[in-house]
């Protein structure tokens, strides 16, 4: 059954790139996921991909800024599976611009996704852990938090996260829960893809272009982010809280 | 689940395996079929060490008695394991005892010995294994620092200062390694059990319980997860960095603290 066996995770922007690779992991292993995403069909896709292969998942449609949903969620899943011990928060978007052309619009939507769906995510999953004196949360950073061109409303919200993850390490820490940060460098995903888009390059000059200022040489794929994830959230990281790991193919932070 | 972390058949070194952290690491990878090579200075600790692992884990693990500062002493520490185990994947910097108390009281030859230790036996480690690990096509390396690399605290010199020299090390060869696929990452432990706390335990009179003994540590130290770490915590942290599911990881520092250190 692996080392998630009799665990119950609860995943946000779970339908693609890295949480779909982090569910997909998480279920191998034994947990039972809750694949949460904005767009319910890729979390069906996932989900599914999960069940038929012998796992256990659920899949729901979840807009992280909205805390009635977020609550709705985390209460599903404990009805479905029983308790909540994995709380993994994705769900994030980009709205890259230059300050002058960032509009309130822009900077709103993705300081409410990332950093108030984690809060939201983080509020209501406590709910649960606290009485069992027993948590694993982790949060969604980007090597981005240390500052990236065209990203300052990104990059707040995923130094924001950081703050997120020490605090709540600190408060959480007595019951028993771990909370720790992962930042991943350039990934193949969906959302780097978007990025060559707006620059005007091809997917493959972009990864190549990065891969040059990356230590290793090329960029990372989601299963290398979705390992750490799955590191922070197992039994074995018991005494890691508070950090927040690069996982950008080279020395950051 | 030994096939997971994907270790089988890897050869490791480590130093100053033969109690506490070190000796928890070399059990940790032994199970995981890793070849490993410990040394320290006291030959029969590490004989029944390297013995008491080999029998439970039943893979070998070879005893090499040196003290890791002395001429050559590395020289001999990775052609020893190179020569029994034909290869060497896996360096873990761990050899160091605990240095610290007023600045004003200490002189340069404590604060060479203790550079010398934490510091010169380590790079010299890694640039003898660099050249095996290289002609594979890679290698891991770990260094074992303390939080005091990053937030150093009164009286913490000279450790503070050797363990950030360690923290540099790690992060400048995560770059000058990177094209050779050699991962270079760095633990910075807080408060764990080990031998050195245990005998600080035993001299205190009457020596208190361990359960009171670690409770009241981490009580007074603030540690957010409440309780102080164990070794074979640490030796999970270490395997998995190590293990082909940590392949997109290098130059980091990580606490393994329970939340305490204020700088991440």
């Amino acid at each position: 059954m692996g080392r998630f066996a009799g665990r119950v995770a609860f995943l946000t922007g779970a339908g693609r790139g890295i949480g779909a690779a982090t569910a997909r992991l998480l279920a191998a292993q034994g947990a039972a996921v809750a694949v949460t995403d904005r767009d319910l069909e890729p979390a069906q896709e996932v989900a599914a991909a999960i069940v038929s292969a012998g796992g256990r998942a659920l899949a729901l449609p979840v807009d992280v800024t909205d805390a009635g949903q977020v609550e709705a969620a985390v209460q599903r899943t404990v009805d479905t599976f029983g308790q909540l011990d994995i709380l993994v928060a994705l769900a994030g978007i980009l709205r890259d611009n230059l300050l002058f052309r960032l509009s309130e619009d822009d900077w709103d939507s993705v300081i409410a996704t990332h950093l108030k769906g984690s809060f939201l995510a983080a509020r209501a999953a406590q709910r649960y852990m606290v009485p069992r004196r027993y948590g694993r949360m982790v949060f969604l950073s980007s090597v981005s938090a240390l500052g990236n061109r065209g990203q300052a409303n990104y990059a707040a919200a995923k130094a924001g996260l950081q703050g997120l993850t020490r605090t709540l390490a600190i408060e959480l820490g007595p019951f028993g829960i771990t909370v720790n940060a992962v930042a991943p460098g350039f990934i193949e995903t969906r959302m780097t893809r978007a990025t060559a888009e707006r620059l005007g390059l091809s997917f493959e000059e972009f990864k190549a272009q990065a891969a040059q200022t990356i230590p290793l040489r090329r960029v990372g794929q989601p299963e290398e982010v979705a390992h750490v994830i799955a590191f922070l959230a197992s039994d074995e990281a018991s005494y890691v809280s508070g950090q927040v790991i690069y996982v950008a193919g080279g020395p950051r932070g | 689940m030994p096939l997971e972390l994907g270790l089988t058949g890897k050869v490791a070194l480590i130093t100053g395996g033969s109690e506490g952290l070190g000796r928890a690491m070399a059990h940790r990878l032994s199970a995981e079929g890793v070849r490993v090579a410990i040394c320290a200075r006291r030959e029969p600790v590490l004989r029944q060490a390297a013995a008491e692992i080999e029998a439970a884990t039943g893979t070998p693990v070879l005893a090499v008695p040196l003290d890791i500062t002395a001429p050559e002493a590395a020289a001999r520490f990775v052609e020893a394991a190179v020569e029994r185990f034909g290869r060497l994947d896996i360096l873990i910097n761990n050899a160091g005892t605990s240095a610290g108390g007023p600045f004003d009281a200490q002189d340069d030859a404590y604060w060479q010995g203790d550079f010398a230790l934490k510091v010169f036996a380590a790079a010299r480690c890694i640039r003898l294994a660099a050249p095996h690990m290289r002609r594979q096509g890679g290698g891991r390396i770990v260094n074992i620092l303390n939080t005091a690399a990053k937030a150093p605290r009164p009286e913490s010199l000279p450790t503070a200062a050797a363990r950030a020299a360690g923290l540099a090390l790690t992060k400048a060869l995560a770059h000058e390694y990177a094209r050779d696929r050699i991962l270079v990452n760095a633990v910075c432990i807080g408060l764990v059990k080990s031998m050195q706390w245990e005998r600080q335990r035993l001299a205190q009179s009457p020596p208190p319980p361990p359960e009171a003994f670690y409770a009241q540590m981490a009580a007074r130290a603030g540690i957010p997860l409440g309780r102080v770490g164990e070794a074979e915590e640490l030796a999970d942290l270490v395997a998995f960095l190590v293990s082909e599911r940590a392949a997109y990881i290098t130059g980091v520092a990580i606490n393994f603290d329970g939340g305490r250190c204020p700088v991440p």
